[in-house]
């Protein structure tokens, strides 16, 4: 089961296509011995991932690539067992923070610890350009949810174990990112894909895969897989599965109907649904009956403040007479959602006012 | 194998740790500070002392400098005590290790240190950043400076003086670090380049730097290490530019900035919608753009002093959200909506 | 109450212990309830006192009311007579050493009367056949005692071994040395532990302890959470001395529950006719919401002594109302508003009135969020329903202060009161909080199982939830999909399930069995994820050298071609003689220990209900 997405992701950094500045910058880092730790950010389907890989690759060559899945296990202060999964290879490790609950900041320090003690063995596998490199790779996905305890505690450990340990931490903002850490990592900021850039990509892999076109026009077609960009919101991950799954859905791709080349995500059109029976149907009775459809969203692990923000975007840009007043009440809102405990509250009480509002 | 570590050890040392003034000399800037703290070494009788003043100033430098001025770096090692907010500092570590640390009774110096330094019979306690530490272990900690005054010495040093308690602030001598200004910040940058031989062909990348660091000489120094180490490998002549400066620190480009204003200008909430998004697709982070547009906006002549009353109550709202860690699109829309109805 | 706090051997203990020295004073035995008292009418409500005598009563006799009308005898005992047989039984059988028990454990909530029970039934068993006055030996701990604190309960024992023969006495334990010493503990355990595995054949007396456990678990939640209300006997005796004396029989355990209101209803009307106290029936009701016959006493005397000027009767558990009670008044506001329509320090009080009575807040903010639409048929204006669900947000976000709760409460019940029209209101539900919980636990390990062995780990959370969870089932399924890579599988439906409708019910949603339904519909992604997982299993066990498993080999050199850039073309040829072939092998451990024989049988595969629990334990 090879998805294209997979199957077409870059491996190294002459693959990559997009963002030049970027990959230049990463592979000169890689060339040198002085490698710093980073912090890469951006909007989730940049391909930050794909790019931090190829750097890896860079540095210690294809055997980056033989993965593995190691069980860590840790005992918290309640002597309580937690066991979480990390990706690791010979000469890296990526966790993720969201695995490890409120445990982070233990555990990131007891596995740096142990990255760091043990060190770095293996030197028969040198880099391209032959530096030996003594350290080793940590990863940290999703860095803007370690808790303000575990960044500070990351920062001591930086610099502790700078000799054997390079963090690499990947965010989709750096706002939550404590400034210790910011002025200890070099930024590395990843735009999204423009829409002409994710197009370039899906032209050539429908040339790979031999997908049908209804004409074959190259003006008709660079508009195709551009609606097809703009409509997944131009994240790249999206784009490419969107293409996938019209193409196999459909034996012969329309280009003249770019509305088949979007596909609305299922939690997106529920939300869309939303707003259309918030505008239409402004009474108590309707607040009651889209309780249900928020409970739904939210048993999903649709996270609340996506759905908040959608829900308020999708509302402004039809409403635009109200578009300030609901951006406003939406900021208020989203405030709410990261200080308080139970969504609901206040997914209910924002179509409530956005309902007084509109109306 | 040893030195050779010790050497990759010493090359990934920060700059900024790296050019620590060693004596109160070297500190940049603050002669008020300093003067007062140069008589104290002649004296060798320190008082219970309060640094308060924005970061990158150069208390904690400064302190550290005092330290080694007076004790030497062997009899530093004992006679120092340095606790920052990484280290757990609850009340029951101000019980415990501060209180051991502090009743410990002074040893007596070598024959050869009492030479070279003033070791004053007393020993240290630098509390760095101690704003961030509890009420309760603040006033733990106001015994144990009391009862430890004849022979240990506090140093509290912090960014607010407000959240220092009263009865802790009181019993400290306090000096206020000022932000640094250009010339000695300057001064500093172009030595530190000078020594890690790093290629500047203009001042003017210099004076980005601090133009983007803020009187900040830490995130100063800072950037200019990361700079120097991208543009080393990156370009073959070995020069900075000043792209590459504001690139590092993450400052937003001046055309989006000038689209940005235009969009708020034309109060068009469609317009504004499609650059918040521009914004947010290049990941450009909200508090860094309302930052830059609070300079924009503050300091336009053309703007009436009302308006920019209600501008900053707005950016203070936007920023005080984004500091509990909300959405940016979210925010940084409904702030634009909002000045684009004041403008 | 608790067990354990420390009465000197001279003290009679009258807080946890009615003791046996005191003998009943009425003779007069108390029939089962002759009916005359709780017959009366209503009408003595005014003066629900008649003290004929009591004063000079209460000169001659000082004693509390518990001493003075401790039972005497098994009849009198005011449990559930099965409750009695049972102890009975039990405690007869290790007298005569019929069966191996060597430990009789007596646990349930404070004034159940686990101790009197004992009492009773050690004199009436031990009547003749032993020469001890009441036939029970107590331990009592001492501070007095010259030997070492921890061996005080040991040595007790050990003396007690001998109460045998024409000593014959029951050792009652009820209170405890002091346990929360760790050495005491241990030395309390080995000694309970030699008692109970000592020689079958020889006779030892009988040992019975009594131990105060609080009855349930909402009352442990109410109170702070500590070692003294969370002592149970699994955390007294070990969990492994228990497990090891259960197998023969040696530890019986007998749990009592709070003594039901009939009982303590007949109890009351006894001590009301000796003491020639007219009390009305919904007096004796009140008394009898406790379910304390100890407090109870207390209470009566102390009701009695204050010639009932209490108004509302408190006895020692609150009287508590229950979710949809508070959910009503808070809407309704309280039955009675005739008069009060424009007061509204009427609903000021109605609010307080819940504050007080009513401890779960939190769940009645979210039960009121659920059901303020209920009011007037859903007919009213939307800025009030603004108004309640801004102050229902709000008060969740300033959790931590409990006056957002009141204010909450308070402008529901303010918003709501200014609705002119009254309709009928419709019917209240529950909360769904849980049932959200529950489900997001489930989709969540869904998510990690397909993160786990699907994804491996290469996909963030997010990404799979919102994007691939949609996306990747329609890839899968399509015919096109199938037809290219020559697979038949069943349907994949959306990680983490399909999209349905989480509706609100009358009653709290039941956690448990409610998966049997939904097993039906199976998932392709489930039987994939199992069958990977099995795999691992397998090669894990197979073989060592784990970098030589490929479970996966999503890239062969056909696809190295097909990467992007097409000027890389020679340089990825170049490269298929070396090893750029991303492999992904497992070595991790879950489950290795079930059979891996069986896989065709899929359907009831207790791997696969192991996986899909993973994430919810």
């Amino acid at each position: 089961m090879s998805l294209w997405v997979d199957k077409y992701r870059p491996k190294k950094f002459g693959q990559l296509t997009f963002h030049p500045q970027i990959t230049d910058s990463l592979k000169s880092l890689a060339a040198t011995g002085d490698f710093p730790h980073l912090l890469v950010y951006g909007p989730s389907g940049a391909g930050k991932k794909t790019r931090i890989y190829a750097t890896l690759n860079e540095l210690f060559g294809a055997s980056v690539e033989k993965l593995k899945i190691d069980v860590k296990t840790f005992t918290n202060a309640s002597s309580k067992k937690l066991e979480f999964n990390v990706l690791s290879s010979p000469y890296h490790l990526e966790i993720t923070p969201s695995d490890m609950g409120n445990n982070d900041r233990v555990v990131i320090q007891d596995l740096l610890k142990d990255v760091a003690s043990t060190e770095q063995v293996d030197f028969s596998n040198p880099g391209k350009n032959g530096v030996k490199h003594r350290f080793k790779v940590v990863i940290i996905n999703e860095a803007d949810s370690l808790s303000r305890d575990a960044q500070a505690a990351l920062r001591r450990t930086m610099e502790k174990y700078s000799a054997n340990i390079r963090l690499i931490m990947v965010c989709n903002n750096i706002s939550n990112i404590i400034a210790p850490i910011k002025s200890r990592t070099l930024l590395v900021r990843v735009p999204a894909p423009s829409v002409k850039e994710i197009g370039d990509i899906l032209l050539h892999i429908a040339l790979k895969e031999s997908v049908k076109f209804s004409s074959n026009d190259p003006e008709k077609l660079r508009k195709y897989v551009d609606a097809v960009a703009r409509g997944s919101a131009q994240n790249l991950r999206r784009s490419m599965l969107t293409f996938e799954t019209i193409s196999m859905q459909l034996e012969l791709l329309n280009v003249d109907n770019l509305s088949s080349a979007t596909i609305v995500l299922d939690w997106e059109v529920i939300i869309q649904n939303i707003a259309l029976s918030l505008r239409r149907d402004k009474s108590v009775a309707n607040l009651a009956k889209l309780r249900v459809t928020f409970y739904e969203l939210l048993s999903h692990c649709i996270p609340s403040r996506l759905i908040l923000k959608t829900l308020a975007l999708e509302l402004a840009s039809s409403e635009t007479s109200h578009c300030r007043e609901l951006m406003e009440t939406a900021a208020v809102f989203d405030e709410r959602l990261s200080l308080g405990l139970k969504a609901i509250f206040h997914l209910e009480g924002f179509a409530a006012k956005a309902m007084v509002i509109m109306s | 194998m040893t030195t050779q570590y010790d050497q990759q050890k010493l090359e990934h040392t920060p700059w900024v740790e790296k050019y620590r003034p060693k004596n109160l000399d070297d500190v940049a800037s603050q002669e008020h500070a300093v003067r007062i703290l140069k008589k104290t070494v002649l004296l060798a009788n320190l008082p219970h002392m309060l640094f308060y003043g924005p970061p990158g100033t150069g208390k904690t430098s400064t302190m550290l400098a005092l330290a080694k001025q007076l004790y030497g770096p062997r009899l530093y090692k004992l006679r120092v005590l340095e606790l920052n907010a990484s280290d757990e500092r609850g009340i029951s570590i101000v019980r415990l290790k501060i209180k051991n640390f502090a009743r410990l009774t002074v040893s007596n110096p070598t024959a050869e240190d009492l030479r070279d330094y003033p070791c004053p019979p007393y020993k240290i306690i630098i509390l760095d950043e101690a704003d961030s530490m509890t009420n309760d272990a603040q006033s733990a900690l106001r015994r144990t400076m009391e009862n430890y005054s004849l022979v240990t010495r506090f140093c509290l040093i912090c960014n607010y003086i407000t959240r220092i308690i009263d009865p802790l602030a009181l019993r400290c001598l306090k000096f206020r670090f000022k932000p640094l200004d250009n010339a000695n910040a300057f001064a500093r940058l172009s030595l530190i380049a000078e020594k890690e031989l790093v290629r500047l062909d203009l001042d003017a990348v210099l004076e980005e730097i601090l133009v983007v660091s803020k009187g900040d000489l830490r995130k100063a120094i800072t950037y200019l290490q990361s700079a120097a180490r991208l543009g080393a490998s990156l370009l073959a002549e070995h020069s900075i530019s000043v792209n590459l400066v504001r690139e590092i620190a993450g400052v937003v480009e001046q055309p989006l900035l000038d689209a940005l204003l235009e969009a708020i200008r034309s109060k068009s909430s469609a317009d504004i919608m499609a650059i918040v998004k521009k914004v947010v697709l290049e990941g450009w982070s909200a508090q860094q753009v309302s930052d830059q547009l609070h300079d924009l906006l503050l300091l336009d002549e053309g703007l009436q002093s009302e308006k920019k009353n209600a501008i900053a109550k707005l950016l203070f709202e936007t920023d005080r959200r984004l500091n509990s860690g909300t959405d940016e699109h979210v925010q940084l829309l409904n702030l634009l909506l909002q000045i684009a109805a004041v403008v | 109450m608790c067990s354990i706090e420390h009465y000197s051997m001279f003290e009679v203990s009258t807080g946890t212990t009615t003791s046996m020295a005191i003998k009943r004073r009425h003779v007069d035995h108390w029939d089962p309830p002759n009916d005359s008292l709780s017959d009366e009418p209503e009408d003595i409500l005014e003066d629900p006192i008649q003290q004929l005598p009591r004063l000079s009563r209460m000169k001659l006799d000082s004693r509390s009311w518990v001493d003075k009308y401790c039972p005497a005898n098994s009849r009198d005992l005011c449990i559930n007579p099965r409750k009695l047989k049972d102890v009975r039984t039990a405690l007869s059988n290790m007298i005569t050493g019929e069966l191996n028990c060597r430990l009789l454990v007596l646990s349930g909530p404070s004034g159940s009367s686990k101790s009197t029970t004992i009492r009773c039934l050690a004199k009436e068993l031990l009547l003749g056949k032993s020469n001890t006055l009441g036939g029970l030996v107590e331990f009592l701990d001492t501070n007095t005692a010259d030997g070492a604190l921890p061996m005080q309960f040991p040595d007790f024992l050990a003396a007690c071994r001998y109460h045998i023969g024409s000593n014959l006495s029951v050792i009652l334990i009820e209170e405890l040395p002091n346990i929360f010493h760790a050495e005491t503990l241990f030395r309390f355990r080995k000694a309970i532990k030699e008692w109970i595995f000592s020689a079958q054949d020889i006779p030892m007396p009988p040992l019975v302890l009594c131990l105060t456990e609080l009855d349930s678990l909402s009352e442990r939640d109410s109170r702070s959470y500590n070692i003294e209300n969370c002592l149970t006997v699994e955390t007294l005796l070990g969990k492994d001395l228990l497990h090891s004396a259960s197998f023969d029989n040696r530890i019986q355990r007998i749990k009592f529950q709070p003594i039901a209101k009939t009982y303590l209803a007949k109890t009351i009307n006894h001590i009301c006719s000796a003491e020639h106290i007219r009390a009305s029936k919904s007096v004796v009701q009140s008394f009898c919401e406790s379910g304390d016959v100890r407090s109870l006493i207390n209470y009566l005397q102390f009701w009695v002594g204050s010639k009932g000027n209490f108004s509302r009767f408190q006895t020692g558990r609150e009287n508590q109302i229950t979710l949809f009670h508070a959910i009503g008044k808070v809407i309704h506001s309280t039955s009675d508003m005739t008069g009060y329509d424009h007061d509204f320090s009427h609903d000021f009080h109605t609010i307080k009135n819940v504050m007080e009575n009513y401890h779960d807040i939190n769940l009645l903010l979210l039960g009121l969020l659920e059901n303020y639409t209920i009011y007037n048929g859903m007919d009213f204006e939307t800025s009030r329903a603004m108004a309640i669900t801004e102050s229902l947000s709000l008060s969740d976000t300033f959790g931590a202060v409990p006056e957002f709760k009141e204010y909450a409460l308070l402008a529901t019940r303010l918003e709501l009161a200014n609705v002119k029209a009254k309709g009928p209101p419709s019917t209240m539900k529950f909360p769904r909080q849980f049932r959200l919980q529950k489900e997001q636990n489930k989709v969540s390990s869904e998510i990690s199982n397909y993160r786990r062995y699907i994804a491996k780990l290469q996909v963030l959370r997010d990404d799979i939830n919102l994007i691939d969870g949609n996306l990747v089932p329609k890839i899968l399924n399509s015919f096109r999909y199938k037809m290219a890579h020559d697979v038949s599988k069943e349907q994949y439906q959306r990680v983490g399930g399909a999209f349905k409708k989480l509706f609100a019910e009358e009653t709290p949603s039941i956690m448990e069995n409610e998966d049997e339904a939904e097993r039906g519909n199976e998932d392709q992604f489930r039987s994939d994820i199992n069958e990977i997982a099995r795999q691992e299993d397998n090669n894990k066990e197979d073989d060592d050298d784990d970098l030589s498993d490929a479970i996966e080999n999503s890239t062969d050199e056909e696809d190295l071609e097909d990467t992007l850039d097409e000027q890389f073309l020679a340089m990825t040829q170049q490269r298929t003689q070396g090893s750029v072939t991303p492999k992904i092998t497992i070595d991790n451990d879950i489950n290795n220990d079930d059979d891996n024989g069986n896989d065709e049988d899929m359907q009831d595969d207790p791997e696969l209900d192991f996986l899909v629990s993973q994430g919810i334990v």
